[in-house]
Formats: structure tokens, sequence, C-alpha cells
């Protein structure tokens, strides 16, 4: 799972590189379009579209019938019935094509999140770094340290707290640049990236060890073997929202509407129901 | 989908709702769209049930001041009226003696059976405007399918005027029109459906010849007889052969040429010509046809469907790109007729499609729509029977059976959605299943038909009775649908008669000296080769001589008064008795009535032919004269399927009249249909109807 979640991000930087310098909302459009797209295509062959056509005119038709009807109590109720009855249906219909766009949607999600949800350290801002670790006997007395490259300065010794195993740090970034931290536990090192920078970039949050959800949905940088002492190593970078029209808005709703107007704009041309 | 499937969907949704470590906000436009339109549902419903709630006390109360009167003197709570065009009282009576029509037997003993006197000439939409507006033609304006244009003498269609916008913008090949095509209803006079809504009773009108262009009123209106296809003609279907020479036109359709290599056929749809195009030409589509064995695969350019050969497609949706963006829709019926060395193939005239409609063909607009979301797309051709493509022997008797039931199954759901839905106030509707049958049956009624001469006499000759039957059928499930307070009329327009002689007036015209042809004699169609000025007399339509005029036709030269009074009575004396010497000197037409005789107290009198032709029995207007040839001969045997007809003296074929209740006298006419429905829902009756209610007491 992280093999292919890290060729995706691969992919997907090359992508965004291409975008290198401009208003996300503009890489955004762009995904958003082609996603639109692509669902539009797994939606047409993997949903039922004559049934989905025939609940979605049996909807209509009972929606025009109380207008057409206006006076008719016993119309209003039955066709109002016939409408809760038949979009239930439609949601049951719609699941099929759900269950097949989940996978390639869910992991295009976790590559825009690391782009779009999060902005890099600029240089003076504070960081905190949260290791946690396997069983390492007493937290209090264990050998915990962390080595930090020029540029980046450790403010705070390590906090540790003993019953969630972890081992937290402020530190202090001075100047723009990718970085690797170290973290020294009972003789072995691990590191983390981290990135101060004033422009869009994509962020590791957490480097882990293997698992599926987190190899799934952080697949940045290397897993941590199994054999190591340190569990993960998270770094809190701060959620950013997208400006859009003035306003501050968090960039899955942004894909969410450009998604959505791309696929039902592009519905006649490819031919779907939905 | 399996059970089996069913269940593993089930079960990976489970999994994923519940091991999920973060569940998204969003998966995508998929479920988006789902969501969206879900939602979108949902919402406008509750808010339209809504509203609708909130309002519908104001509408109880205003309608209930409006029908407070209405309802006191109303001796019924609804009204049902099944209309079967062209059943005819004869063949019922016969098949109800010998047991075969039980629900009419039933209707008739618990309510009353008649003969029901039509109009003059007995022609549906002659009939059928009597019918609605409780008056005779001179009031509402209709004497035949075809009326004509005094300054060209060529036909125009009685009802309907359908023109194109009066302006337009030229923009290099385009002419873009600047305003809606201009449609007219010719037809006069009020229908007692409006006259009911204006009293707040609701009626639900289905198919009623002579409702295009659809009136505004109070209740639902789909229009029927006379709403065109997408061509703008009543009906033209087309015809794809790869025979030699089947290119051209044909009566009723257009025979196109077609190439078959190996097992591919290649071509272009036909379709209406092209409104914005400078250029005279049609709109078409590319197909091409793969054929297997007697099975097909059709491709257009946005879809493809399967055929069987002799098997109808469904309803297929065409979409003619005009340019500009601009598309026309219509949808069309499909029918390989041959596959072997030869490829034929039929496809209906392109229907205006009720989801897209080009205009209006149903009041409110959104009724069209609602029953098409209903039940799919559905025959909305004002004349949606093919009788043209049979009696050009282009499909055969069993395909078109096959099309008039498909019709009739669309037409049998929108009923008894309308008996469902509306419960209180009137329903109307129209089958035509039973006068298309009937018109091209009816020559297995009579063995010696000149139409079966050497053809088979026996595979089809049981039509026409299971044709009645399948209509008692319906009666009886018709009535299981009725409450109490609900009152049911079942009548037919006119009867049937046989047609095996055709009579040509204008041949006889000619013969006699009241028409005088060019140089050249008998040709050209629409009376092209006639000289006007020395024309006194000129049949146009089935039933209609008009004298050429002077001051109302454009090269008139028969002077009002004297003359004109003396030319009708010779033509009146001598067509009337007229012998057929080739039939035994039978006698082909009965009478011939002076207009003046038979349309009294109308305003558009003036607009009726000046004579009405009263046919024998057996006997019509020939196809020759009905197209405007003049031929050298007066009289003709028919041999095309159109084997029945009523265009005949209309004491001959009255219609039935059926009542769930007891007629205060025999002898109804049509035109009591009206004042008696409005009778019994307790409305006045207006002093402009000349029929009289036939309730008892």
């Amino acid at each position: 799972m992280t093999t292919l979640s890290n060729s995706i991000a691969f992919v997907f930087d090359l992508f965004m590189w291409s975008f290198n310098g401009l208003h996300p909302i503009w890489s955004m459009t762009v995904i958003s379009a082609l996603t639109g797209v692509l669902m539009l295509i797994i939606y047409k062959y993997t949903s039922n579209q004559a049934e989905i056509r025939k609940v979605k005119d049996w909807i209509k038709a009972n929606f025009l019938a109380i207008i057409l009807y206006k006076d008719s109590l016993k119309v209003l109720f039955s066709s109002t019935g016939h409408i809760f009855r038949a979009n239930l249906r439609y949601m049951r219909l719609n699941l099929v094509p759900l269950l097949f766009m989940i996978v390639p949607v869910g992991l295009l999600i976790v590559q825009m999140n690391f782009w779009y949800g999060y902005k890099p350290f600029e240089p003076g801002e504070s960081i905190l770094v949260k290791a946690t670790l396997a069983n390492v006997g007493d937290l209090m007395k264990a050998e915990v340290s962390l080595v930090v490259p020029e540029g980046v300065e450790i403010q705070t010794p390590p906090l540790r707290i003993p019953n969630n195993s972890e081992v937290n740090w402020r530190l202090g970034t001075k100047q723009k640049g990718h970085y690797e931290i170290k973290i020294h536990v009972g003789g072995q090192e691990m590191t983390k990236t981290l990135v101060v920078s004033d422009r869009m970039e994509r962020l590791s949050l957490l480097r882990h060890a293997s698992g599926f959800w987190d190899g799934l949905l952080y697949p940045g940088e290397r897993v941590i073997p199994s054999s190591s002492l340190v569990r993960s190593i998270e770094v809190h970078y701060q959620p950013v929202f997208m400006g859009v029209l003035g306003w501050d808005v968090h960039w899955i709703i942004v894909y969410f509407v450009l998604s959505i107007f791309f696929g039902l704009a592009l519905k006649g041309v490819f031919r779907v129901h939905i | 989908m399996t059970k089996l499937q069913k269940k593993t969907i089930w079960l990976v949704l489970a999994i994923i709702f519940f091991t999920c470590k973060e569940a998204f906000a969003y998966i995508g436009p998929g479920a988006g769209f789902a969501f969206i339109s879900s939602f979108f549902f949902l919402i406008a419903t509750f808010f339209v049930a809504l509203f609708s709630l909130l309002i519908w006390p104001i509408r109880f109360l205003v309608t209930w001041m409006r029908r407070r009167k209405v309802l006191a003197r109303a001796s019924a709570k609804r009204l049902v009226i099944v209309g079967l065009d062209g059943l005819d009282p004869d063949l019922v009576q016969g098949l109800m003696d010998k047991g075969k029509m039980p629900n009419f037997t039933k209707l008739a003993q618990q309510g009353s059976f008649q003969k029901l006197g039509t109009s003059c000439p007995a022609l549906s939409p002659v009939a059928w405007s009597s019918f609605m507006t409780g008056c005779n033609p001179a009031r509402h304006n209709i004497y035949d399918f075809l009326s004509r244009d005094p300054q060209t003498y060529l036909p125009t269609l009685s009802s309907a005027h359908i023109g194109p916008s009066k302006r337009t913008l030229k923009v290099g090949k385009y002419a873009i029109p600047l305003g809606k095509p201009s449609i007219k209803l010719l037809r006069k006079s009020k229908p007692f459906w409006r006259v009911l809504g204006e009293h707040g009773i609701f009626s639900t009108v289905i198919r009623v010849p002579i409702t295009f262009p659809p009136e505004r009123f109070n209740g639902l209106l789909l229009s029927g007889m006379c709403v065109p296809d997408l061509r703008g003609s009543q009906g033209t279907f087309s015809f794809y052969s790869s025979r030699e020479a089947a290119e051209g036109e044909t009566t009723g359709g257009i025979r196109i040429a077609v190439k078959k290599q190996s097992n591919v056929v290649r071509g272009h749809l036909v379709g209406p010509p092209n409104s914005i195009s400078q250029r005279n030409e049609d709109l078409s589509i590319p197909f091409e046809i793969s054929l297997s064995g007697e099975k097909a695969r059709v491709v257009l350019p946005d879809q493809s469907f399967e055929l069987k050969k002799g098997q109808y497609s469904p309803w297929i949706r065409l979409s003619f790109k005009a340019g500009l963006k601009i598309t026309v829709q219509g949808i069309a019926r499909f029918m390989i007729t041959e596959t072997g060395q030869e490829f034929n193939m039929y496809v209906s005239p392109i229907h205006i499609d009720p989801g897209k409609p080009a205009f209006a063909i149903s009041h409110p607009r959104a009724y069209a729509l609602y029953l098409s979301k209903l039940l799919g797309p559905y025959a909305t051709l004002g004349l949606a029977e093919d009788t043209w493509a049979l009696n050009e022997e282009i499909i055969n008797d069993q395909a078109f059976l096959d099309q008039v039931y498909l019709n009739h199954a669309e037409r049998e759901k929108m009923l008894f959605d309308a008996l469902e839905k509306n419960r209180n106030g009137l329903v109307v509707c129209v089958f035509d299943t039973t006068d298309r049958i009937q018109h091209m049956f009816f020559r297995y009624l009579n063995p010696h038909h000149p139409a079966l001469k050497d053809k088979d006499r026996t595979e089809h000759a049981g039509a026409i009775e299971d044709l009645y039957r399948r209509m008692d059928n319906l009666i009886g499930r018709i009535k299981e649908r009725l409450g109490d307070g609900d009152e049911f009329i079942v009548m037919s327009d006119h009867g049937f008669k046989d047609f095996s002689r055709g009579v040509n007036i204008n041949s006889w015209l000619w013969s006699n000296g009241y028409m005088v042809l060019k140089e050249g004699g008998c040709e050209g169609m629409w009376l092209s080769n006639v000289d006007w000025s020395r024309t006194r007399a000129y049949a146009i339509g089935l039933t209609g001589i008009y004298l050429n005029f002077k001051g109302r036709e454009a090269h008139g030269i028969v002077e009002p008064g004297q003359e004109e009074a003396a030319l009708k009575a010779e033509i009146i004396a001598k067509l009337s008795g007229l012998k057929d010497d080739g039939n035994g000197s039978g006698v082909a037409i009965n009478r011939v009535w002076d207009r003046s005789e038979i349309y009294r107290g109308g305003p558009y009198q003036k607009n009726a032919p000046d004579m009405i032709v009263g046919y024998n029995e057996g006997y019509r207007a020939s196809w020759d004269c009905a197209q405007g040839r003049v031929t050298n001969e007066v009289f003709e045997d028919n041999i095309k399927a159109w084997s029945g007809d009523h265009c005949v003296d209309p004491a001959m074929v009255p219609g039935v009249l059926f009542t769930s209740f007891k007629l205060n006298r025999d002898s109804p006419r049509i035109i009591d249909i009206a004042p008696t429905a409005l009778a019994l829902l307790g409305t006045g009756i207006p002093a402009y109807m000349e029929g009289k209610s036939l309730i008892a007491n």
C-alpha cells in the first residue's frame, strides 16, 4: 500500500510541479476537472444507468404531479411519499459506483491534503515535534535525544509523557530550507523531514511504522522499520485555508464545488445519467 | 445483480465504515452527484409540498366558493368520458348479441346504449369538434380535415395554422427566426371543459382530436389529432431500402436508397427541414447498421441499439443538429423488414419528443413532460398510427397492428393515471385504435373487397372482432376504477362502413363540364392543371365541393345570387343518386347537401364547402380525388389496405353512446354530449350550445 501511495505521490508531485508559483486555485481547478471526468466515466460504467434514469424520471413525474394536481391533497401526499421512497432507491443505486470511487478518490484526497491542507513553516515560527516510542522501559529514564540541522533550533528540552509513550520538543526555525531532524533512541537513529518555506509544497506530517491506514494516509516518507524503537514521528504543520473570492475556504469545499460543477457540466458530453 | 454480489457490496461498505481511521468528508464527485441530486429533490419536494399544503386551504376555499352553486346542482362527482373513435353500433350490437362484449352489455343494462347521431360530414375532426363544443360546424368552423386557400386553391389543414416565425435574421447561411413559429387554432367556439373550468371544475383531457394547439383552461390537456410530426406534416414515415430505384417520395412517406456492403448498411436518417438554414435542406443523422442473421445493431452518433427483424424498437430519441448549437429533438420507432439479400428498414414518422417538445403539445406544457417522465417517451403525432405505411405496403398487417397496440397501451396508462389522480371533475380520453384498425382491416369483413384480391383472407380476418373485445376489456378495467358518484360515458364519433369503390368528384365535374383542364389534361396533384378562368366547381377534402366563386376565389367566375343557386341546384340534382355503372349500377352517392340546408345560425358558415357529398355505403372519395388528381375515370376500385371508412352519408354511420345513467330520450346526437356533461356536473348550459342535455329527470 505504501509503495502504491508513494507512486501516486510521485505522479502527483510531478503534476503539481507544473503549477509551481501559481495560486493553488489553478491546480485545484484542473484537478477538479480531471477527477470530475474520471468519476463520470467510473459512474457511467459502474452504475445501472437505465435504473437511475428510471428512478429520476419517477421522482420528477411525482414532483410534477404535485404541481399539476395542486388541488388534490391525495396526490400531494402520495406523490411526496413516492418521492421519498424513490430517493432511497436512488441512494441505493449510487452505492455501487460509490464503492468503485472510494479507492481512487480516497488516494487522491490524501495527496491533495498534503498540498492544500497545511502550510510549511515560515522562518521564525515554532514547531511541535512528537515522537511516539515503542516499549523502551521507563520512558523518563530512557535515552532520547533530538539532533537538528543548521537553520533549526531546539527551543525546549524533551517533554516526556509516559502514559502515551510520547516525547515532544518545541523547535524554532531560522531560515528557509528542507531539513532532516534526527531522533536518537537507545542507540538507534530515526529521521523526519521538515519544510520551512513560503511556497506551497507537499508536506509530510507523519513518518510511521508499517500499518495499513498509516501507509495509505501518510505516504510521504519511508516506513519506520518494525524493529525500531520509534513508532512514529509527527510534525505539527498549521492547517491552511484557500483564499477564494476574498473568502478563506477549506480546500475540500473548493474541491467539492468545483468537481461537482465539472461533473454536472460534462455529464451531457459523456452521456451519463446522474 | 445476484444476492451474493449484493451481500459482498454491503460487507465491503460495512468494513470501510467501521474500520476507516478517518472518515473523509467527501469522497469525490460521484458521491457528490448522488448527494446533491438527492438533496435537491428532497428539498424541492419539501418546499413544494409545504407550499401546496399552506395554500391548499385558500385554494379549497376559492374553489368551493366558485363551485358551491354547481355542487348543489351536480348529479355526478366525477364524469369519465371514453371516446372510442369509430366504434360502430351495429358491430357492437352483433358482438353483444353473441355474448362477446360482457362489459358493454353490463353498462347498457345499468344505463343505456343508443346510436349516436354524428356530424355532417361524418369525419373525426368535425364530429369531435361538435362533441366538445355542442355546436354544428357553422359554429366551430371545422368541416373536414382539409380546407382550401381560395387565393391559391391549395389545400390547408382545417384545424390549425402552423407557420414559421414572421421575422428572421440572416447571418451567413443561417436565417435565425426572431420569434416563435406562428401556431393558431382554427377551431372556434368553446369546449365544455373550459366552461367547467370557469366554475372551478378541474378536467383532464387526453388526446381529444382538434385540441392542437392546446388552449388554456382549468385542467390538463394533451393534444390529439392534428399535432404535427417533427417535419411539420401529419405523419411522414421513411423507408430505407437497398433495392435500386427505391429513392423518392411516396404517399405519406419518403423512400431512401441505401447501400448494403457485406453485412453493413450505411445511410442518413432524414429529419425535419432545417428551420434556421437558408438552404432548403433537411436535417439528418448518420447511421450504420451491422446485420447478423435476422438481428441488427443500429449505431447512431450518440447511441446504439439492437433490432430484430419484424419487431419495433422502443421509442428512440433522435437529436438533429441544426447548427448554432440548436438541436431539434424527436422520437421514432425503427423496424427492419428485410435482412436477406436486400435490406429494408421502416422508420416511423418522427414524433415530437414529449420530454423536450419543440412547441406546446399540452396544457400546461409541463403535462406532456409529466407523462413523459411517468411513462417514458410516447406517441405525440396526431395521427400516430401509420396507416400510410401499410397502405403503401412498407409494413405488413401484423406490423401495423403491433404499432397501433403499442400506442394504445401508452394511452391506457395515461387514462388510468388520470383516473387515479383526478377524482373530482372531468376525465376525457379518446382512443384512436378503433378508428385506425377498422380503416385498415375492414376489408376482412367483406370477402369481395378489391383489396383482398389474390391475398390471404384468413390471417387477420378476426382483427376487428379482436379489437372490439379488447375495447370491451378496457371498459371493464375502467369500470373497476370508478366509484360512488362517478358517471361514465363511452362514445364514438361515428361508425364504420366498407370502402370498396372510390368516386373522383373532380373527374365527374370535369367530365360534366364544370371543371376545365389546361393543355395536357389529367396531370399533377392538387388540381395543378385546372384552368380556373373557366372552372365553375371543384372538390377539395373528402366530402366538400366548392364553387369557383367570384370575389371569393382568386379566379372566381360564378356570380353570387341566381347563377350560384342554379349551379348548386344543378350539381346537387345530378350528383344525388349518382350511379356506378362499373358496379352493377349501384347508387354511389345518396345525396348532396347545399350548405345553407345543414349549417344554420353560425358565424363560420361562410367557410363551409358550398356542397357536402353524402356517399352511399361502399363508396368514398377516391384516393386520386383526395389528392386533387383529375382522372379519366370517375369510379375506381379501392385496392388499398385502407378499406373501411365513414366519409359517407352521416345517417349511415352513427356512433355509439353507452352511459351509466338513463337517457331522457332516443336519438341522441353528438352535440348533446357537451350539454349533458355540463348538466351532470351542475353548471348551466351556455346559449351558444345547440345540443340538449340527455339526463333523465
